[in-house]
């Protein structure tokens, strides 16, 4: 049976995709050396946006790595842990690797992300990108 | 396939629902860093098409890709990896979902400005986006 249902369209929700490009730039590169330790931290964000995973364009095997909102940096990782449970990768089921609850990130807060490569080698071109759901409006939607 | 409430609630303004693939070449060259020049998804004339999810026809996490509707909405500030927007063939579901479905209005399109890999580096490629035609 056809809906009737006169109600308009729902606000429009954009998929959001935020690069990180994480470790020593070389040229346009970036590159996490082996032994170092890294951190960094986002723009403002100036809209709302619901962040549910993340994916990693490299091998995040032995890379350790803590990430949280800037105004509370302990919030998701009180310790560093394997950046193979943050980050999936292009060889895995989930090549974007949902976290255990969305987060919705507020206008003005910023995310803040700290690695070490403890992989035994460099690893080159080394980009993150965190994947969400932005709000138009502001206006928010229950996740799926 | 499972949907979020907002897709649910966009479907249910529309009387018909169609399976729709909508499959854009890249046309890369196989040079390294090259930038193919903007692609664009078909143009849907007779109805507005949700998309659910992509997929590439090529395995190269070097390639960049950003994102954009003729409404003007960008998915991304700058190119991002490919791998975190499409699928590949070897993976166990091929199509990876979007974050959230997108409607796309009719006879608007995506614009997809790629980029080719700094160290190895993809000839032709095409990205398809599954979705639903609403009519």
């Amino acid at each position: 049976m056809p809906s009737l249902n006169p109600s308009p369209l729902p606000q429009p929700i954009i998929p959001w995709y935020f690069r990180l490009k994480v470790g020593t730039r070389i040229g346009t590169l970036s590159s996490l050396l082996n032994g170092y330790n890294y951190r960094h931290v986002s723009s403002p964000l100036d809209y709302e946006v619901e962040v549910i995973g993340i994916n990693a364009n490299f091998d995040p095997g032995g890379v350790f790595g803590k990430i949280a909102v800037v105004q509370n940096p302990e919030r998701w990782t009180p310790f560093q842990i394997p950046l193979l449970v943050l980050a999936g990768q292009d060889t895995q089921r989930e090549t974007v690797l949902s976290l255990p609850e969305p987060y919705l990130l507020r206008r003005g807060e910023k995310i803040y992300i700290d690695l070490i490569n403890n992989s035994g080698a460099n690893i080159s071109n080394t980009i993150l990108t965190i994947i969400g759901r932005k709000y138009t409006n502001g206006n928010a939607c229950p996740a799926a | 396939m499972h949907l979020s409430d907002y897709a649910k609630a966009i479907i249910q303004q529309y009387r018909q629902k169609v399976p729709i693939l909508l499959k854009v070449s890249i046309g890369f060259t196989g040079t390294l860093n090259e930038t193919p020049g903007l692609v664009y998804t078909p143009e849907i004339g007779d109805g507005d098409v949700l998309l659910l999810d992509a997929n590439v026809d090529f395995s190269n996490s070097g390639v960049l890709v950003q994102i954009s509707d003729s409404n003007g909405y960008f998915w991304s500030k700058d190119r991002v990896p490919i791998t975190a927007v499409a699928g590949i063939q070897t993976q166990v579901t091929p199509c990876l979902p979007l974050p959230i479905e997108y409607l796309l209005l009719r006879k608007h399109t995506l614009q997809l400005d790629f980029k080719n890999g700094p160290s190895s580096a993809t000839t032709g490629g095409n990205i398809t986006f599954r979705g639903i035609k609403l009519l």
